[in-house]
C-alpha cells in the first residue's frame, strides 16, 4: 500500500505544473468573483452607482403662468385663484420629482445630471448612463390640472432605457416606490374631507431570537461553493490520470503482482485525500489573506473548518476511488471524461456549487442534503453562522459514510484480471 | 483528410457514450435548471396573540396578501415560532389591531425587505384610518383605489426611441449558457484527440503516410467541429421544436453564431493542447479553467452584473460572451446580420489567433 501511495505522489510530482494550475485554479476564480461582486452588494447601496440623466422639457414657471390664466378663463375670484396658485406652487409637480433626485441619501448612488435629450441618448448608447428620465414638456400644467381641476390628463414621466438591466430595475422600482407614495397622499387629500383622526403609525419591531447569528457574506458562500467544486474535479482528475498507467501497461504489471484491489485503490484515496486536503485549506488560507474574506475569526473557527475540510477530503477521496475503477473498465478515456464531468457537474449543481438553491422546491433542497458538496457546504454556512453552537456531528457522520460508501463501491468496480 | 475524420467517425461509432452523454446532460441540465428556477413567493407565517386573534388575522391576511413576493399564512403561534427557530421560515409576523412586530431568525437582508413590505401596508392602512375619521375605513379605501386608478403621477417606461423595451430573459440566457458551455467540453475532449493519437503513435504512422499535415489537422479539427457542432444544433432543436421553448424567429441565424463559436471553440481547445504533452495533462487544465468561463462571461447573472474592467476584458478573451450576446440579440431584440457581425468576427478573430499559436506550439514541440 505505501509503495502505491509514493508511486500516486510521485506522479503527482512529475506533473506538478498541471497538479498547481488545477490547485490554483480556485482561488483565481475566487479573486475574479470577489472583484466582480465588489460592486454589488445590496445593503451597501453606496457602493451602487447608477447614473442617470434627467430631461426638463418642463418650463415650471411658464407652466404656473398658464395655469393661472386657465384659473382666470374659469371666472374665480381673485382670492380664490390666489389661493389655489400658493397650492399649485406647494404642490410643484416637477419640483417634487428634481428634489426627490437631489436627495442627498439617494444621490449618493443614483447620479442624476440635467442634460439635454440629445446629449442623454448620445450618453445612454455609448453606455455612460443607464437610462433617461424624462418629465414631458406640459407635465406641470397637466399635473396641476389633473390634481386640482379633476381634469384628466395622460402625461407621464418618461423612463427610458436602451435594455432591462439589474441597475435600470433598482432605478425604476425606486422612482415607482416614490411615485406611488405620492399618489397614494394625494388620493388620501383627494379623499378626506376634514374629518380626519390622528395619524396613529405603527410601531413594528423586531424580535430577533439569537442576535449573535451573523449573515453569511457572498465571497463567504463562493469560497465554499467554488473550492468543494474544484476539490469535485480532483476526484475526477486523480481518477483520469490512471488512463496513463493503462496506456502504458503499468497497470497490468500491477495486476500480475497480485496487490489487492484495496490496496491499489488506497494509494489513489490517500494521494486524493492529500491533494483536495491541501487545495481547499489553500483556498481557505490564501482567500482569507488575500481577500480578507474571514474577518476576526479565532483559533477556533480554523479549527473547525480544518474539521470541515478534513471530512470532504474524504468524501473526494472516495469518489476518486469510483472514478478509478471506472477508468480502469472503461475502454474510452475521452467517455471516462466525458461521464465524470457529468456526475461532478449534476453533484455540484444539486450541492448548491453554481448557485444557491433557496429558491428551489423543496425536494430538490432535501436531494442536497444528501450530496457530497450539499453536506459540506450546508455544515460550513451553519458554522459561519452560529459558531461552535451547532452539532457536527450529523453532517460528518453523513461524509464519512459516504466515504465508506463510495470506497467499498470503487473496490466493486475494480476490473478482475484478465483481458478487458 | 476525409479518411482521419472516418477514422475519428469510427471510434465514437464504436463508443458513442462521450456525445451522448454530454447532449443528453446538456438537455436535463439546461431543463431542470431553467424551468425549477423560478422565482416562488416566500411563505411567512403570520398570527396574533390577542384575544380577538380570529378578527385580527382575518383583517390583515387579505391586505398582506396584495402583492407578488410573499405568501402570507395564518398559522399557530407555537408552530409559527418553532419555523422561524428551525430556519424553515426567515420570519413570522405577530399582528395586532393596528401594530405587528417581527419575529425573526437573525438580522438578514432577506427579514428587512419583509419588514419594510410590512411597515408600508400598516403605514397605509394607519393613513386610511386616520383620512376616514369616525367614518368606515373600507370606504376610504374603496374611493382612495378609485381615485389611484388614475393616479396623477405615473411612469412609463420606454426604449430611448420611444418603443417598447423587451423584458430580458434570465431562462433563455441559461439555457444558451449551458448549452455552449457543456459543448466546449465536448469539443475539447473531440480535440484532445490529436494528442492522444501522438501519445499512442499514430500520429508519427500518419506523418509517414502520404497523409499531409494539414490534412491531419484539418481531420482532427473538422471532426471535432462537426461533433461540437452537432451536439448544439440537436440541443438548441430539442428546445426549439419539441419543447416549444421561444428561441427567437430565426433559427438560421442562431445555428450560424453557434457554428462561428464552435469554430473559435475548437481553436481555443487547440490553444490548450499546445501547451500540454499528454492526453492526461489536458483533461486536467481543461475542466480546470473552462468552469471560470462562463462565471466571468457573466451567463449565470442577469446584464450589467459583471461590470469590472478588467474581468469584461479577460472575459472578451474567451468565445463564449460574444456567442451569448449575439444569441441573446437575435433571440429577444430580432437583431439583423449587421448587429451580429461584431460579435461573430470577434469570435473568428479569436479562432484564427489561437489556432495559429496553438498549431505552431504543438510543431515546436514535435521538433
Amino acid at each position: 500500500m505505501i509503495s502505491f501511495l509514493k508511486k500516486d505522489l510521485l506522479v503527482f510530482w512529475r506533473d506538478r505544473k498541471e497538479v498547481l494550475i488545477s490547485i490554483l485554479a480556485p482561488i483565481l476564480i475566487l479573486i475574479v468573483l470577489n472583484v466582480a461582486f465588489s460592486g454589488i452588494s445590496i445593503d451597501d447601496t453606496d457602493e451602487l452607482d447608477v447614473r442617470a440623466g434627467l430631461v426638463l422639457e418642463d418650463d415650471e414657471a411658464a407652466a404656473f403662468k398658464q395655469f393661472e390664466e386657465t384659473l382666470r378663463e374659469m371666472n374665480l375670484a381673485e382670492m380664490e385663484i390666489n389661493a389655489m396658485m400658493d397650492q399649485a406652487k406647494t404642490l410643484s409637480p416637477s419640483g417634487v420629482m428634481v428634489s426627490f433626485f437631489e436627495d442627498p441619501e439617494l444621490s449618493s448612488w443614483i447620479h442624476t445630471i440635467e442634460m439635454s435629450e440629445e446629449e442623454a441618448k448620445k450618453q445612454v448608447e455609448n453606455g455612460e448612463l443607464e437610462a433617461i428620465i424624462k418629465i414631458p414638456a406640459g407635465f406641470t400644467h397637466d399635473m396641476l390640472s389633473q390634481v386640482m381641476l379633476g381634469q384628466p390628463a395622460d402625461t407621464a414621466i418618461r423612463f427610458q432605457i436602451a435594455e432591462h438591466s439589474f441597475e435600470t430595475d433598482i432605478l425604476a422600482s425606486v422612482i415607482d416606490h416614490y411615485i406611488e407614495t405620492l399618489n397614494f397622499q394625494l388620493a388620501l387629500d383627494a379623499v378626506t374631507k376634514d374629518e380626519g383622526t390622528e395619524l396613529v403609525l405603527p410601531q413594528g419591531g423586531r424580535d430577533v431570537i439569537s442576535e449573535n447569528i451573523v449573515e453569511i457574506e457572498l465571497a463567504q458562500y463562493y469560497t465554499i461553493a467554488m473550492s468543494s467544486l474544484f476539490a469535485l474535479f480532483i476526484a475526477a482528475t486523480v481518477a483520469v490520470k490512471t488512463a496513463t498507467e493503462k496506456r502504458e501497461r503499468v497497470f497490468n504489471r500491477i495486476l500480475l503482482t497480485n496487490s489487492s484491489p484495496f490496496s491499489y485503490l488506497m494509494g489513489k484515496v490517500i494521494s486524493t485525500f492529500l491533494l483536495a486536503w491541501i487545495q481547499l485549506m489553500l483556498v481557505f488560507i490564501a482567500t482569507d489573506l488575500m481577500l480578507g474574506i474571514f474577518p476576526e475569526k479565532l483559533s477556533e473557527f480554523w479549527l473547525g473548518i480544518i474539521v470541515i475540510v478534513t471530512f470532504f477530503s474524504l468524501t473526494i477521496a472516495g469518489l476518486s476511488a469510483i472514478f478509478t475503477s471506472l477508468t480502469l473498465r472503461m475502454s474510452n478515456i475521452n467517455t471516462a471524461n466525458g461521464l465524470f464531468t457529468m456526475v461532478v457537474m449534476v453533484l455540484a449543481a444539486l450541492g448548491g456549487n453554481f448557485f444557491s438553491l433557496e429558491q428551489f422546491p423543496n425536494w430538490v433542497q432535501e436531494l442536497s442534503q444528501w450530496t457530497p458538496t450539499g453536506v459540506a457546504i450546508d455544515l460550513f454556512t451553519e458554522f459561519l453562522q452560529n459558531g461552535n453552537a451547532i452539532s457536527f456531528a450529523v453532517p460528518l457522520v453523513k461524509q464519512f459514510v459516504f466515504f465508506c460508501g463510495f470506497f467499498a463501491l470503487g473496490i466493486l468496480l475494480f476490473p478482475e484480471r484478465g483481458r478487458s | 483528410m476525409f479518411p482521419l475524420m472516418k477514422a475519428q467517425f469510427k471510434k465514437d461509432i464504436r463508443s458513442p457514450w462521450l456525445v451522448i452523454l454530454l447532449t443528453i446532460g446538456s438537455i436535463l441540465f439546461t431543463f431542470i435548471f431553467t424551468d425549477l428556477h423560478e422565482q416562488t413567493e416566500t411563505t411567512v407565517p403570520i398570527f396574533s396573540s390577542e384575544p380577538n386573534s380570529r378578527e385580527v388575522e382575518e383583517k390583515w391576511e387579505p391586505l398582506l396578501n396584495a402583492n407578488q413576493d410573499y405568501d402570507f399564512v395564518i398559522t399557530d403561534e407555537l408552530e409559527a415560532q418553532t419555523d422561524v427557530e428551525d430556519g424553515k421560515s426567515e420570519a413570522a409576523i405577530r399582528l395586532s389591531e393596528s401594530d405587528y412586530q417581527i419575529i425573526a431568525a437573525s438580522n438578514t437582508q432577506a427579514v428587512q425587505l419583509v419588514e419594510d413590505y410590512v411597515h408600508s401596508v400598516f403605514t397605509k392602512e394607519a393613513q386610511l384610518q386616520a383620512a376616514s375619521g369616525t367614518g368606515n375605513v373600507d370606504t376610504t379605501r374603496e374611493k382612495v383605489n378609485g381615485y389611484l386608478e388614475e393616479a396623477p403621477f405615473q411612469m412609463q417606461t420606454e426604449s430611448i426611441e420611444g418603443g417598447e423595451v423587451p423584458e430580458y430573459n434570465m431562462q433563455l440566457q441559461l439555457l444558451f449558457g449551458f448549452t455552449l458551455f457543456l459543448a466546449m467540453f465536448t469539443i475539447g475532449f473531440k480535440v484532445n484527440a490529436v494528442t492522444s493519437d501522438k501519445v499512442s503513435g499514430v500520429w508519427d504512422r500518419m506523418i509517414l503516410s502520404p497523409v499531409s499535415k494539414t490534412g491531419m489537422y484539418a481531420g482532427h479539427l473538422f471532426y471535432s467541429f462537426m461533433i461540437g457542432f452537432m451536439q448544439i444544433v440537436i440541443v438548441l432543436a430539442i428546445f426549439n421544436y419539441v419543447m416549444d421553448y421561444d428561441l427567437g424567429h430565426n433559427f438560421g441565424m442562431i445555428l450560424t453564431v453557434a457554428a462561428v463559436f464552435t469554430l473559435s471553440m475548437v481553436s481555443l481547445a487547440m490553444l490548450f493542447t499546445g501547451f500540454i504533452k499528454t492526453p492526461e495533462q489536458f483533461n486536467m487544465i481543461f475542466p480546470s479553467v473552462m468552469p471560470i468561463v462562463p462565471v466571468i462571461s457573466g451567463v449565470y447573472m442577469p446584464p450589467g452584473l459583471i461590470s469590472h474592467p478588467v474581468l469584461s476584458f479577460v472575459a472578451d478573451l474567451f468565445p463564449l460572451v460574444h456567442a451569448i450576446e449575439a444569441l441573446m440579440d437575435i433571440a429577444i431584440f430580432d437583431a439583423g446580420w449587421l448587429e451580429i457581425t461584431m460579435p461573430l468576427v470577434l469570435m473568428l478573430l479569436i479562432g484564427v489567433i489561437c489556432m495559429g499559436v496553438g498549431v505552431n506550439l504543438i510543431e515546436r514541440r514535435t521538433k
